[in-house]
């Protein structure tokens, strides 16, 4: 068991250099221009230790008042656990016994201020997650708080200090927000204040109750599709709310000082993801904002001690874009090292797609900060130059773009506020995202473009009836019309060269497993056949499918973890081995439209640590 | 629960009924008291209002029609007609702005406005002070209070969100799952009190190639703002016929087979208004469903 570190040489003596800094820029902060405030805050800051890494990382952890305790999910086993922060002993609480033989798990666990109980959410299978309270004690037995289908999303954000109800946000069916207490005492539910769709970045950090009980702190988009999000407090009785930090960019997850005079937050109006930290009294900001830590990247908070530790999750991807060269013929992989696109500090890059002409390369890149979704990305392969297209309001899916064959233009799949998938026709010069096919709950975010750009075709699915299934939409006309339809789900397709053939990986459900077929249909609908049938879901580790430029065949991948690409006839046959073999994380498949090369996704599942940041507590310890 | 007692003894306004929020913007200029809501009820139903004496603001918003008055567009004193329905005036409290083109932004200035009004009380500022012995902010003041109480929750729809999965019939189960999913009509009329506080170009106000009424435009003079409204509430839609801004639509059949063939086609359609093509089972679901948006009124 991994221990914490231990303390650093920065002990009592600099705390106090801090404290003194600190309480003579306070006092000072009238006369002061808030940017030097904030320049010299940033100086009095630790960096970050790391605490917990790999499988003993959560990012909904929680912890208690005094620091003692993180209340988190053990992801070894998907069951509760207590994690003393003093000790590094991790107690599991056996709610469930053994590991992920079974697929249910706990999470947004939260210690009571008695820390004589506990309440989580727990899934059980697919259903949605519901509310659950426990005994803090192994092996208790847990009481249901709160089971509505209504409610895909409730989320506990802390108990009150009475320990008769629990802070909770909803999120309901049409992906609207509230924030709401329930009683734990029969389940009842008081909803405080619905956000509609404002209640998005509720993702990146939930509300926040202050210690002494009276103020909800929140965060939300300033309006409805709007990039900017805010930070509220909404007294706790729901009779008055405050917005107390309205800047520009994204503000967000904040918590509170142990004293309640301050709230911590993150930040990306200074283009970086910085710690802020805004001064409040009696539900209002009594002072502007000012750094406490800069460049502290895409993090979930958990919480702060007592003791002036900040403890959070910083979040890194490591997926990017490799190139790899094909032999003569274009069948095989040629041996050697792929070759990365380009160096991400996100390390988010995915699906790329090849333009007409062979120079660029579109991808996806997952957005700054916390922001969420994912851009479009142009990669120049003549001068290495990138250009970057936002799409909001409307989110950016991480599947691949494709080009129209003007070569001027992109289909790229969006999503609403409710998590229905749009197609657009992104302009590269004017930089205009237009709609083309509007949302609909059925649409997956995978689609391909006829080539003569006239028609997309989209993969569904009917969540009633467990069922997938391909449209061709016709751009012109705005209709569209069934050609596919599948048990299970369509997990990619292709399109043939010539235009006239869909390549449709699938999962279908038989006999209690999942099976991948990879069949072919003509883009009428007509002449539906398998070429391909696994007898396990070697299409679950994510969607990589293509034709090679002649249109003899298809290349696919196959394998979740460890993977291989795959090449079979389109006439059928058993696939063979096409030169690639790996581990870890795999989006999207991409020929160069001469043959010569392959563009593909790839990386390691994202990498998340807990850290944490210390001796904050001279943000607090002096008057303002 | 605690939290709710200390509401109790904070604030003048009862607990909501189910389905609503507990926090209710009100202005730190205008705190509700129980005085100065039962004097914003007294004025309410106060014909004094009106210059000629015959109509108080009861008279286009009927407590008995879920505060609306039946009627294509409104009627003031004399009988004289104005362009607009009135609109529902429930939940009014939780509102952002005001009027079907959103031209005042507090509840306070809504109040006055219909009183001065040539085409509506028709009373003079002077001549308001002098009948009520207040000033007219003062029962701005208590009108706005007043409207802020009339709220309705507590629906079918309200008790089948809560968890009593037997309060909705099959059939209106099968319309709020159209109303969430292939109508779109969600992305409108959201959240508790079902309208986004959005203007929308539905096309209701396009004929002959022209916008019979500016709308939204007239107050903020953008050009795709021509044409759209604000979204109403549909709390207790079953009760508040005629319907659109214009009241040109008697039931809610036929607001459903407007929308369904997707509005009526101008330069400014909203985005979100396309053909649905219900069908005639589907069009029935969701009829059904907005009839169990009606439960409780409290005023």
């Amino acid at each position: 068991m991994r221990k914490p570190s231990a303390k650093t040489s920065l002990g009592t003596a600099d705390t106090s250099v801090r404290a003194t800094l600190w309480r003579t820029l306070q006092r000072a902060a009238s006369a002061l221009l808030p940017t030097l405030l904030a320049a010299i805050s940033a100086l009095a800051s630790d960096a970050p230790r790391l605490v917990l890494s790999g499988t003993e990382v959560d990012d909904k952890a929680s912890l208690t008042p005094d620091g003692r305790f993180m209340a988190m999910t053990d992801w070894s086993s998907g069951d509760l656990a207590l994690r003393d922060l003093v000790t590094g002993q991790t107690k599991r609480l056996k709610v469930k016994s053994g590991g992920w033989e079974s697929d249910d798990y706990g999470e947004f666990v939260i210690l009571s201020p008695d820390q004589r109980q506990l309440v989580y959410v727990w899934h059980e299978g697919s259903a949605p997650g519901h509310l659950r309270v426990m005994a803090n004690q192994a092996g208790a037995k847990p009481r249901i708080l709160v089971r509505n289908s209504e409610f895909p999303y409730i989320l506990p954000s802390a108990w009150s200090p009475d320990g008769k109800s629990v802070l909770v946000h909803l999120w309901k069916k049409d992906y609207t927000a509230q924030l709401a207490w329930v009683s734990v005492a029969d389940g009842s539910l008081t909803v405080l204040r619905s956000l509609d769709w404002r209640g998005a970045p509720l993702k990146a950090g939930g509300p926040r109750l202050s210690p002494d009980g009276r103020y909800i702190a929140y965060s939300a988009l300033a309006r409805s599709g709007s990039p900017d999000s805010h930070i509220y407090l909404l007294s706790a009785d729901g009779a008055s709310e405050r917005e107390i930090v309205r800047d520009a960019g994204v503000n967000e997850a904040p918590v509170w000082t142990p004293d309640g005079t301050r709230l911590l937050f993150h930040s990306n109006r200074s283009g970086r993801d910085d710690l802020w930290s805004v001064p409040v009294r009696d539900g209002i900001a009594t002072g502007a904002p000012a750094v406490v830590a800069r460049d502290i990247g895409k993090i979930f908070p958990i919480g702060l001690t007592r003791s002036g530790s900040f403890y959070y999750v910083h979040e890194r991807g490591s997926e990017n874009i490799f190139l790899a060269d094909l032999e003569p013929g274009g069948e095989k992989v040629r041996t050697g090292p792929s070759v990365k696109l380009a160096e991400d500090p996100a390390g988010s890059n995915r699906g790329p797609a090849w333009s007409p002409s062979g120079k660029f390369i579109a991808f996806k890149r997952r957005g700054a900060g916390n922001r969420p979704g994912y851009d479009v990305v142009v990669h120049s392969l003549v001068t290495a130059e990138e250009k970057t297209y936002v799409s909001q309001p409307l989110t950016g899916t991480s599947s691949h773009p494709a080009w129209f064959p003007d070569g001027n233009s992109l289909l790229v799949a969006l999503s609403d506020n409710q998590n229905r998938i749009s197609f657009h026709r992104l302009d590269l010069a004017a930089g205009v995202f237009a709609e083309i096919a509007p949302g609909d709950p059925s649409y997956l975010a995978l689609a391909t473009l006829s080539p003569d750009g006239k028609t997309i075709y989209i993969a569904t699915h009917d969540d009633k009836i467990s069922a997938g299934g391909v449209v061709a939409f016709d751009i012109a006309g705005a209709q569209q019309k069934g050609i596919f339809q599948t048990p299970g789900f369509v997990n990619n397709l292709a399109l043939s060269p010539d235009g006239r053939t869909l390549a449709i990986a699938r999962s279908v459900p038989h006999e209690g497993h999942w099976e991948g077929h990879l069949s072919l249909a003509g883009v009428d609908g007509s002449n539906v056949r398998d070429i391909y049938a696994a007898g396990r879901d070697i299409f679950g580790g994510g969607p990589m499918l293509a034709w090679t430029k002649d249109g003899g065949s298809i290349f696919f991948a196959q394998g979740e973890h460890d993977w291989q690409l795959m090449r079979i006839s389109a006439a059928g046959g058993q696939p063979e081995l096409a030169g690639l073999t790996t581990t870890g994380l795999r989006h999207d498949l991409a020929f160069q439209p001469d043959g010569s090369r392959i563009a593909f996704g790839h990386g390691k599942f994202s990498v998340k640590e807990t850290r944490a940041i210390d001796h904050l507590s001279f943000v607090w310890e002096v008057a303002p | 629960m605690k939290v709710l007692l200390l509401l109790a003894s904070a604030a003048a306004l009862p607990h909501p009924p189910l389905g609503l929020d507990v926090y209710m913007p009100v202005p730190e200029g205008n705190p509700l008291t129980a005085a100065k809501i039962e004097l914003g009820r007294q004025l309410f139903f106060d014909k004094r209002l009106s210059r000629d004496g015959t109509l108080a603001c009861a008279g286009c918003h009927d407590p008995e029609r879920a505060f609306s008055d039946g009627r294509t567009v409104a009627r003031g004193v004399g009988g004289v007609e104005g362009v607009r329905n009135s609109p529902a005036l429930i939940n009014r409290g939780y509102g952002q702005s005001f009027f079907w083109d959103g031209r005042v932004e507090s509840l306070e200035r809504q109040a006055i406005e219909p009183i001065l009004n040539p085409k509506e009380l028709a009373l003079s500022k002077d001549e308001l002070e002098r009948r009520i012995g207040l000033q007219a902010d003062e029962v701005a003041a208590a009108l706005a209070s007043y409207v802020r109480t009339i709220r309705s929750g507590d629906s079918p729809y309200d008790r089948f969100t809560m968890g009593q999965t037997a309060a909705l019939s099959a059939a209106e189960k099968a319309g709020l799952d159209l109303f969430r999913g292939k109508g779109h009509c969600v992305n409108c009329h959201a959240g508790p009190n079902f309208s986004d506080e959005q203007y929308h170009n539905t096309g209701v106000s396009w004929a002959g190639g022209q916008f019979t009424d500016d709308g939204r435009f007239g107050v903020s003079r953008r050009e795709e703002d021509r044409g759209a409204f604000k979204t109403p509430t549909l709390r207790e839609v079953a009760r508040t016929a005629p319907y659109m801004h214009d009241g040109s639509l008697a039931t809610l059949e036929q607001v459903v087979d407007f929308y369904s063939e997707g509005g009526r086609a101008n330069p400014h359609l909203d985005a979100e208004i396309r053909p649905r093509r219900f069908s005639q089972e589907e069009k029935r679901a969701l009829v059904a469903f907005l009839r169990a948006l009606s439960g409780v009124v409290s005023r």
